[in-house]
């Protein structure tokens, strides 16, 4: 029964060892997915939304949805050929984005160059919007390959037609059809602005015509050629300046006048002139404030009301005009390091060169592209800005510019603010050893590169103990923490020190400092402990012995032949008496022997003489006696019938013992008095 | 042998491959900093060179600079609430991760008007292998250039937007799956969809990220994930310490035994404890020979 008890106890214990070895990593669930482990997934419906999507765009002409569509589609989770397909699909489709988006700004372009007879011009804008709209019909058709291929790969023939897959791909296929009717819209418009070139002509025009087109096809009938004169005066001026604008106009040498005649800045309509009689025009205009170096100035005669068919148009040759102005650099020096909360100086320089200075000087200061302040200054300034408590630490773009200003072109010069907080560095008086229970006196100062830091909140941890205090307006600070008990005899323990300065540009100061701890109580203690392990020890296992002898049975009677005699006193009272308790049925000499040990022992623990070895009974008896008195007598009466014992042939009988334990007795007896 | 000393003799067996299994094997639990595996953020602890917390009473009374990152799976309490507020408060950075947690609990407590959704954001086109894993393209410039993808595992997106400034975008093809059947719906909003924003709260500021599992071992190596944790907290500024806020994820016994036994540890290298455990040997031993008996080097 109890082997079996034992093998089910073993088993149960090996079971449950294996249990502990193998089950720990089983037990945790994972409930997130692992992304290496995680399934592939190509989506057919978002990725021809994505194609619709992006046709949208170019129906909207929104180049900037197109790019960003462009610049994602690389991140698109898609199979490699799909990849390919895609990569093709918004590189035709930007293409056509562009183009359409082209074809929107010339087409009116072209119908007001028509009605203004301004064939030459006309033509070749004709060519190249007759080319756009090729390019966008070959876009679309590779657009429209792309999809065919992508809807293979996702086996779009096999989809039902109400799937979403088959929606989404239909959808795209519409938005081709839509961008491809307006190619063609396009090419009506165009053709029809044109109209015949020959009265014979019905179809459209084909490539080659388009190509060969001359400004007197377009004008269906011969023109009379003019010509158009313009002279500035002079051909240098300031910004803001007056200029003379004069010229003539004719045709085959015959003045035309009495007609318009437009004034174009960099090819922008400036003004309308009419000519005189003799075909002249004259007129002065302000040269505009554009801090340009030069500005090409024409003229522009374009028939209308009586003269649509008679005339042609002309664009005089181009007079460039020296634009004069005043230009200046602006050189900025802000602090090295800025902190939140704080002004901050930022110190210009303006550099005219040789021009006259401006002075004062109109200025807006930026910080991170906000403006922050505007005033008037000198050429060699010094700005104040206060920079926001919240402002976050490091680089700030600071700007200032200097608008333009009559012959005074604008300067705008940057520079970078560097914002940190300060740092505040810890004085501290700490004593070199810290006892403990006692109080601890800590005097220090708080001080910063830009002054004292005064006013900020200090706390100072010791073990549990805490302390808060407020530095004062010079930084320093004294505090007294108390030295709580705790587990431990000596060694080094942090002071942690907080500070947290009232202003904004000084940062938060954690530091920690070891202090020397010694634990009195605890030390005191232990030293104590180890005496009384030490000391008392030894003596109270000695006493617990003597206890134990004391508590032994009275011996019983009988008589055995003593073991031969010893040398040492030691060695033969050792050697005689058994560990066990000695009964009543033992030998009478072992007996004997056992008071004599007692007695002998008693002696020892009262005088304080303890037997040494090869010292004789006799011997150590002498030397006691002097020390237990009365009790001496007994002793020396004891150790005569054990010499007899020992050293003699006598054997031990019933008296013998019974008086040994009478004497012995009787010691105690006296001892105790 | 005793039955008595069988059963003795076993348990301190079992208690020392317990011991010794716990410590061995590593942590499973998700974002578990012991954790090594996929789902844990060791990794993420290094690279961004951050630390743990086990319980927010650990924050620095003055957390200039310092960023918490904390996620939310766990419920928090009042006390809880007032030392993240005292934080922020401070000139701290706190970064909420969040999905489908407790997140929304400190907006409401900061009076905060954004929330996290809590409802799945799925991305079918700009994902990574499959549509809960959305991949984000659209970032303000105040996380700079060098971001350009970030990859999140099972997140959400941020809803109430119009008092946080918006730093990244799910894309258009994005959408949230309200009633869970991983399709786009009628009715489910479509992307793109604010996933981390941030906004200045009293002297520090507050990061809102709608997935935490960007940080986790095996995301955190994905795309610019790290770049993009490291640009929401400022790292290239003067940052101070990081700090990872245990206290508020679901831990397993296993976890928890593993956190106890290095606490253990390491109150156990302290030299006074060492020493006191010294002193107990020497006792115990003390008692045992006491009670034994005997003399040391006697002969019997």
């Amino acid at each position: 029964m109890k082997k079996l008890s034992q093998r089910i106890a073993i088993f149960a214990c090996l079971l449950a060892i294996c249990f502990t070895v193998f089950a720990s990593p089983a037990m945790a669930a994972e409930p997130q997915e692992n992304p290496d482990t995680a399934k592939v997934v190509y989506d057919g419906v978002s990725f021809f939304n994505f194609y619709s999507n992006t046709l949208d765009f170019v129906l909207e002409r929104s180049q900037s949805g197109v790019d960003t569509n462009v610049q994602k589609a690389p991140f698109a989770n898609v199979s490699p050929v799909l990849s390919d397909y895609l990569e093709y699909f918004v590189n035709s489709t930007n293409s056509v984005c562009g183009l359409i988006i082209n074809l929107d700004k010339s087409i009116p372009e072209i119908k007001t160059l028509l009605q203004q007879s301004r064939y030459s011009e006309a033509v070749p804008l004709i060519q190249n919007a007759f080319a756009n709209i090729s390019l966008v019909e070959y876009n679309v058709n590779n657009i429209e390959q792309s999809t065919a291929d992508a809807g293979i790969e996702f086996n779009i023939s096999h989809a039902s037609v109400t799937s979403s897959l088959n929606t989404s791909y239909t959808a795209v296929l519409d938005r081709i059809q839509r961008i491809r009717d307006l190619a063609a819209l396009y090419r009506s418009m165009l053709t029809e602005q044109i109209g015949p070139l020959t009265p014979e002509q019905v179809s459209p025009l084909t490539q080659e015509q388009i190509n060969a087109l001359t400004p007197e096809q377009l004008a269906k009938k011969p023109l009379l050629q003019t010509q158009l004169t313009l002279t500035i005066t002079p051909t240098e001026a300031f910004v803001g300046d007056t200029i003379k604008v004069e010229g003539f106009l004719s045709s085959d040498g015959n003045p035309l006048g009495n007609r318009q005649v437009n004034i174009l800045l960099n090819s922008l309509q400036s003004l309308t002139v009419n000519t005189d009689f003799q075909g002249h025009y004259s007129n002065d205009i302000q040269v505009p404030y554009w801090y340009i170096p030069e500005i090409q100035i024409q003229s522009l005669y374009y028939p209308s009301s009586d003269d649509v068919g008679v005339y042609s148009s002309v664009l005089s040759t181009s007079v460039p005009l020296k634009v004069l102005f005043y230009e200046a650099s602006l050189t900025l020096s802000p602090d090295i390091n800025s902190y939140p909360g704080k002004e901050t100086t930022i110190t210009g320089q303006f550099d005219y060169g040789q021009s006259p200075e401006l002075n004062p000087r109109k200025i807006e200061l930026d910080l991170d592209n906000t403006l922050v302040s505007e005033s008037e200054v000198s050429p060699g300034f010094t700005e104040k800005l206060l920079l926001p408590p919240d402002t976050e630490t490091g680089q700030h773009l600071i700007t200032i510019s200097a608008p333009a200003s009559g012959r005074y072109a604008s300067v705008t010069a940057h520079a970078t603010l560097n914002v940190k907080k300060v740092i505040p560095v810890l004085t501290i008086h700490l004593p070199s050893v810290a006892f403990i229970p006692g109080t601890m006196s800590i005097k220090g100062q708080l001080n910063s590169e830009i002054g004292p830091v005064g006013q900020a909140h200090i706390t100072m941890t010791f073990g549990k103990e805490k302390v808060d205090i407020i530095s004062g307006d010079d930084g320093t600070f004294n505090a007294k923490i108390k030295n709580n008990m705790s587990f431990g005899l000596f060694g080094s323990q942090p002071l942690e020190f907080t500070a947290v300065p009232q202003e904004p540009w000084q940062t938060a100061l954690t530091t920690s400092r070891n202090i020397m701890t010694v634990y009195v109580v605890n030390c005191s203690a232990l030293l104590c402990v180890l005496a009384i392990l030490g000391v008392l020890l030894p003596r109270k296992i000695r006493f617990r012995k003597t206890r134990s002898i004391e508590k032994e049975k009275m011996p019983a009677v009988g008589v055995t032949q003593s073991e031969p005699t010893q040398a040492s006193s030691i060695s033969i009272i050792n050697s005689l008496l058994p560990e066990e308790e000695t009964s009543n049925n033992s030998a009478p000499d072992k007996r004997l022997f056992y008071w004599y040990r007692i007695v002998i022992q008693l002696v020892q623990k009262v005088s304080g003489v303890f037997l040494k070895p090869n010292q004789t009974l006799r011997e150590f008896v002498s030397e006691s006696c002097n020390k237990i008195g009365l009790a001496g007598k007994y002793l020396l009466e004891f150790t005569k019938i054990m010499e007899k014992v020992l050293y003699s042939p006598y054997r031990v009988n019933e008296d013998d013992v019974k008086s040994g334990e009478k004497l012995a007795r009787n010691m105690r007896e006296s001892l105790k008095k | 042998m005793k039955i008595q000393s069988v059963l003795i003799l076993t348990v301190v067996i079992v208690v020392i491959v317990s011991l010794l299994c716990i410590s061995l094997f590593p942590s499973v639990q998700d974002f578990m900093s012991y954790n090594t595996t996929w789902n844990g953020i060791r990794r993420s602890l290094i690279d961004l060179n951050a630390g743990t917390i086990d319980t927010l009473k650990e924050l620095p009374a003055a957390p200039s600079n310092d960023v918490l990152i904390t996620i939310p799976y766990m419920q928090y309490n009042d006390t809880d609430l007032e030392e993240l507020k005292n934080f922020v408060d401070g000139g701290g950075t706190l970064m909420v991760m969040d999905d489908y947690g407790y997140g929304n609990s400190i907006l409401e407590y900061l009076n905060i008007d954004c929330r996290f959704s809590g409802d799945a954001l799925l991305d079918p086109l700009f994902c990574y292998k499959n549509q809960w894993f959305p991949e984000i393209t659209d970032f303000s410039s105040a996380i700079g250039k060098n971001v350009q993808l970030v990859a999140m595992d099972h997140a959400t997106a941020l809803i109430n937007t119009n008092s946080v400034e918006v730093v990244a975008w799910s894309s258009p093809d994005s959408y949230l799956d309200k009633n869970g059947n991983e399709k786009l719906d009628k009715g489910e909003v479509q992307g793109p969809l604010p996933v981390a924003a941030r906004l200045h709260f009293g002297g520090g500021m507050i990061i809102l990220v709608s997935d935490p599992s960007i940080i986790i071992n095996s995301m955190v190596v994905k795309d610019d994930n790290l770049l993009f944790v490291n640009q929401l907290i400022g790292s290239e500024a003067q940052t101070g310490h990081i700090m990872i806020d245990t206290s508020h994820l679901v831990e397993k016994p296993m976890d928890v035994t593993k956190a106890k036994l290095a606490d253990v540890e390491r109150v156990l290298l302290q030299p006074y404890v060492l020493l006191g455990v010294v002193f107990l040997i020497f006792i115990g031993t003390s008692i045992f020979v006491l009670k034994t008996g005997g003399a040391i080097g006697r002969k019997s």
